[in-house]
């Protein structure tokens, strides 16, 4: 591992929830915010809340902030080098492996840190998202492996949400026919690592599972909501195999994905769909029938993160 | 006021002298960590002053806003003396935290909180605790200012003192941003060693070095391989020699040889070594510095930052196998003395010792990859003994080989037992090499030191790369003056009986491997074994080199074994009394025991019953390397002739290592009907001793 630079570390203490802190880790909006004053959050270290103030010229409760924020180093590193030590990686937006598709996707709310384990390389590759709900029926599992095994023939890397039903029959498929994925925990990640599966595949580079939550988080509703927009962010075009009709978090990941335009939303209308991948056709999504219909995916402008609104503050 | 003066303030207020003057490098040091929040390397010899940076950077840091001072040392108990000095000058508030106030961590961390802590004093053993360092470390460095990291060449692969649990504060170094003032100390290190610490912590990191010399301390070597002309040598010494000291041997059996001699040529020592209870090792740390004994008997594990100004001996009875550990153990005499000597006693089995630690340094690549993928194979955590049933090793080996691989990185905790983690290992062949050359090298050096006619004082500040290298004008070398002086050969040859009056018991088995099937849980005591005796330690300075000689060169046990033996037999007059003498079967060369016990059991006057008979071939005992292996490897592999006489037995065999054979054997016997079973052999393996 190349040693951590200053601002890298420095990006890390604004932000982190790895330890507590007596004042508040930044949010995505003000840790952007703060960036655009700095873009090199090293200079941020050592100083007090007065010099932070003078330096960047934000206002002296955040100053105060960041500074009481930068004072958890010493902690920070303890339980840093604990979590590399079991495998796990923290990446900063500030550093190399950092998906850059997320700031250009998600401007404000694209997550200041990822949480990984596996091979990060994969969060940069080219990526198919297939998504869906828990509870299916055969014609749907049919479809996400199915979907999952060609998108890896193709060469292209499955992104999904590691969640039961579509998701994980989908990332199976696609490690079983060699292909390589990237799962978007909404929680977990330390636990996620003990599963049997995930072994071998980090070992053969061909799985990466990643979170913006901190990595024991628990579950709940609003991280998996925020979870399902980096998967639309990270993939070239989501694949939306079932979801229910305006209820349920499939539904919600890509009515907003299609509101903000994230990335393109494919909605299966074959075998197996659900009552809401219809009505995601009409907000906008593009209507796949058969297989073949997918590939190859086409590729699309990237919007340039100017264009992009402020969005719901992702939470991380 | 400028800091420089505060500090000095400050200094007076420690010192309690309203003279005191900064050393050269001491205000260097606090000014760096101070006002420019820098990173500071500090060499010096202890008694220099390194306490007195940490104490006053502490406070200074504190007026200004700064969290506590973590300081990570592995010498608690020193360190608590040192802080107490702090505390009662009023430079800071300390807090140690150990096994016994972790449950009271709520009331620690309110402290912390409130800003009543400056200084946070913890174990390197203590920071590699899983639960501490997930639930209390988190809180209490909070918003820790500086860090300090005491014995600092422990970081260093390179150092002769590498410990696993520094491995984890050089990568937690690595993980700090440059704006945390850091302070590493260390009274041993060579250039090799500091630029290695300098690598871990950056460029921009100061090294502060001064002098290694002790004008007090007077060298010498005394060559006398044989234990007993060593023993004889100390008998006659240690008792001319002023006040109190300390003598170190290579192993822990021999620490205790050593001291009983000592106590029985009317001289105060007592053992000390890392098989001690810690209560013990305390009350004899206490004794010495209080000069209440006049010599402590101790191997390596009295060390580091052990103080006591006023030690006036460091004498080995083995060699270590590095100057610069020789120089860190003899340096701890003299420091406040004028006159104090280090005498390096050399013997014939110090080479066969510091081998055994060099190619033990290391986990053996077969193991260590064999535990990787036992792991792997696994979905849930695996215990200890379970590996031990899958993996040729040692318990203690197998613990320290996972201790390292945990801080490598490949294994870690789960509960009772050890899971993968996700990262990816290899064995490290080419830095076990590096290594091991070193220590090579480092023996090679250490027999110079022994060997050369050049000042002594002047060839170990070369090692430890000190500037400054003139002859010191004292040592043997300097001087002509030897350390010789003539032996008694009466008190050679007492210490020579004393070598060989040492008993060992055997303790019988109580439990059969666990986790192997059948048999399994207690061994019925019916069919245990009785508690029984060993004649020496395989290869010891008593009767052990004979013993050695005669099973690998003679193939015969000579006459004066067979009368020690019928000699302890006598003195241990086990009861019920054996009324026959049963043997194990040798492995490699079959007329040797039997031969052995028949002689033995005439000298008894006992009648020899040669019923125990090798049904299944297998390894010699002395290549499995753990319990477990060493069961499996003699389970079913012994019948008994029957009848055997209903009568109780002395069974006999040459060398005890893991007790199986005696075991499974004792059972055999007991099953065909014979009375108790109780074993004796002439040595027992050094492991197991």
């Amino acid at each position: 591992m190349p040693p951590r630079t200053d601002t890298s570390l420095a990006a890390m203490l604004l932000a982190q929830r790895l330890v507590d802190t007596p004042v508040a880790p930044l949010k995505s909006s003000e840790y952007w915010a703060l960036l655009r004053h700095v873009p090199d959050p090293a200079v941020l270290l050592g100083l007090d809340a007065a010099e932070i103030a003078g330096a960047t010229g934000v206002e002296s409760t955040l100053a105060e902030r960041v500074a009481r924020l930068c004072e958890a180093a010493t902690s920070v590193a303890f339980r840093l080098d604990e979590l590399e030590q079991s495998g796990l990686r923290v990446i900063a937006s500030v550093d190399d492996r950092y998906p850059q598709a997320l700031v250009g996707r998600l401007g404000r709310s694209a997550p200041p840190l990822l949480y990984a384990v596996g091979d990060t390389a994969l969060l940069g590759s080219e990526l198919l998202g297939i998504v869906g709900s828990r509870d299916i029926d055969a014609a749907a599992a049919a479809v996400a492996r199915g979907v999952a095994s060609t998108a890896a023939a193709h060469g292209l890397g499955v992104i999904s949400g590691a969640a039961k039903g579509v998701d994980r029959l989908a990332m199976t498929a696609a490690l079983a026919a060699g292909g390589s994925v990237v799962g978007v925990l909404a929680d977990s990640l330390v636990r996620s690592t003990r599963d049997p599966e995930v072994r071998p595949a980090v070992s053969d580079g061909r799985l990466c599972l990643c979170t913006p939550y901190k990595p024991t988080a628990g579950f709940s509703v609003a991280n998996a909501m925020g979870r399902n927009k980096i998967i639309y962010a990270l993939s070239k075009a989501t694949l939306v195999v079932t979801a229910d009709a305006e209820k349920g978090g499939t539904w919600a990941g890509a009515a907003e994905a299609l509101r903000q335009s994230i990335a393109p939303v494919l909605a299966w209308t074959g075998e197996g769909a659900g009552a809401g991948n219809a009505l995601l056709v009409e907000r906008g999504a593009r209507a796949v029938e058969r297989l073949a219909e997918l590939f190859p995916i086409p590729d699309r402008a990237e919007r340039s993160s100017d264009e992009r609104p402020d969005q719901l503050a992702l939470e991380v | 006021m400028t800091t420089r003066v505060t500090a000095e303030k400050l200094l007076r207020r420690l010192t309690g002298s309203a003279a005191a003057v900064f050393r050269p490098g001491q205000w260097e040091a606090i000014e760096r960590l101070v006002e420019r929040r820098g990173r500071v390397l500090v060499v010096q010899r202890t008694g220099w002053g390194k306490s007195a940076v940490y104490f006053i950077a502490s406070r200074l840091l504190r007026d200004r806003g700064f969290g506590p001072t973590l300081l990570i040392s592995p010498l608690l108990a020193l360190m608590r003396n040192q802080v107490q000095v702090a505390e009662r000058a009023r430079i800071i508030r300390a807090v140690t935290i150990h096994s016994q106030n972790l449950d009271q961590w709520d009331q620690l961390e309110a402290d912390v909180r409130s800003g009543k802590v400056d200084l946070l004093l913890v174990s390197p053993e203590r920071l590699n605790n899983t639960r501490f360092r997930r639930d209390v470390l988190p809180d209490l460095a909070e918003r820790a200012g500086l860090l300090v990291v005491d014995e600092a060449h422990c970081i260093s692969d390179w150092g002769h003192d590498f410990r696993p649990d520094y491995r984890r504060i050089n990568r937690v170094l690595q993980l700090l941003p440059s704006s945390v003032p850091v302070l590493c100390t260390t009274a041993t290190a060579n250039n090799r060693v500091v630029r290695d610490i300098v690598e871990q912590l950056g460029d921009g990191l100061e090294v502060i070095r001064g002098p290694l010399d002790r004008e007090s301390l007077v060298l010498g070597v005394v060559d006398l391989p044989e234990q007993a002309s060593r023993l004889a040598w100390l008998a006659r010494v240690i008792p001319t020699l002023p006040g109190a000291g300390i003598v170190y041997c290579l192993t822990v059996s021999d620490t205790e040889r050593v001291a009983s001699w000592l106590q029985a040529n009317g001289i105060d020592a007592v053992a000390y070594s890392g098989k001690s209870e810690a209560e013990d090792r305390l009350e004899r740390e206490a004794a010495l510095l209080a000069s209440q004994v006049k010599a402590v008997v101790a191997t390596s594990a009295l060390g580091m930052g052990f103080d006591k100004p006023d030690l006036t001996f460091v004498i080995h009875y083995q060699s270590p196998g590095s100057p610069i550990l020789y120089y860190q153990q003899v340096g701890r005499a003299g420091r406040a003395v004028d006159r104090a000597v280090g005498v390096l006693l050399r013997g014939r089995e110090d080479r066969d010792i510091q081998d055994y630690f060099i190619k033990t340094a290391f986990p053996p690549r077969p193991q260590a990859e064999q535990v990787i993928r036992l792991l792997e194979e696994r979905a849930e955590p695996v215990t200890i003994s379970t590996i031990e049933h899958e993996v040729n090793a040692r318990r203690g080996r197998l613990e320290t080989m996972l201790k390292v691989l945990e801080v490598e990185g490949a294994i870690e905790r789960a509960g009772q037992g050890w899971q993968r983690t996700l990262q990816p290992w290899r064995f490290d062949t080419e830095r076990v090499e590096q290594v091991t050359a070193l220590r090579r090298a480092e023996q090679a050096a250490m027999v110079r030191y022994a060997t050369t006619d050049q000042c002594r004082m002047a060839f170990l500040r070369r090692q430890l790369d000190d500037p400054v290298t003139a002859p010191c004008g004292r040592c043997d070398d300097c001087t002509g003056q030897r350390f010789d002086v003539g032996l008694d050969r009466n008190l050679v040859a007492a210490a020579l009986a004393h070598l060989r009056r040492a008993r060992f018991e055997l303790e019988p088995r109580r439990q059969w491997p666990s986790g192997l099937g059948a048999p399994r849980g207690r061994i019925s005591s019916d069919r245990q074994l009785r508690p029984g005796r060993a004649l020496c330690a395989y290869g010891d300075g008593g009767w052990g080199e004979l013993v050695r000689q005669a099973k690998y060169h003679a193939h015969r046990y000579p006459d004066v074994l067979v009368e020690a033996a019928v000699q302890v037999v006598r003195e241990w007059a086990p009861e019920p009394t054996p009324t026959w003498v049963a043997c194990v079967p040798s492995t490699t060369s079959p007329g040797l025991v039997p031969d052995f016990a028949r002689r033995l059991a005439a000298g008894l006057g006992l009648a020899f019953q040669d019923v125990v008979r090798r049904v299944r071939p297998g390894r010699p005992q002395k290549e499995m390397e753990n319990s477990a292996q060493q069961f499996r490897n003699v389970e079913g592999a012994f019948q008994v002739v029957t009848p055997v006489p209903g009568e109780p037995v002395l069974l006999v065999d040459d060398i005890a290592d893991s007790r199986w054979t005696l075991t499974t054997i004792g059972v055999a016997l007991g099953d065909g009907g014979s009375g108790e079973v109780f074993p004796f052999v002439l040595a027992m393996a050094v492991s197991s001793s």
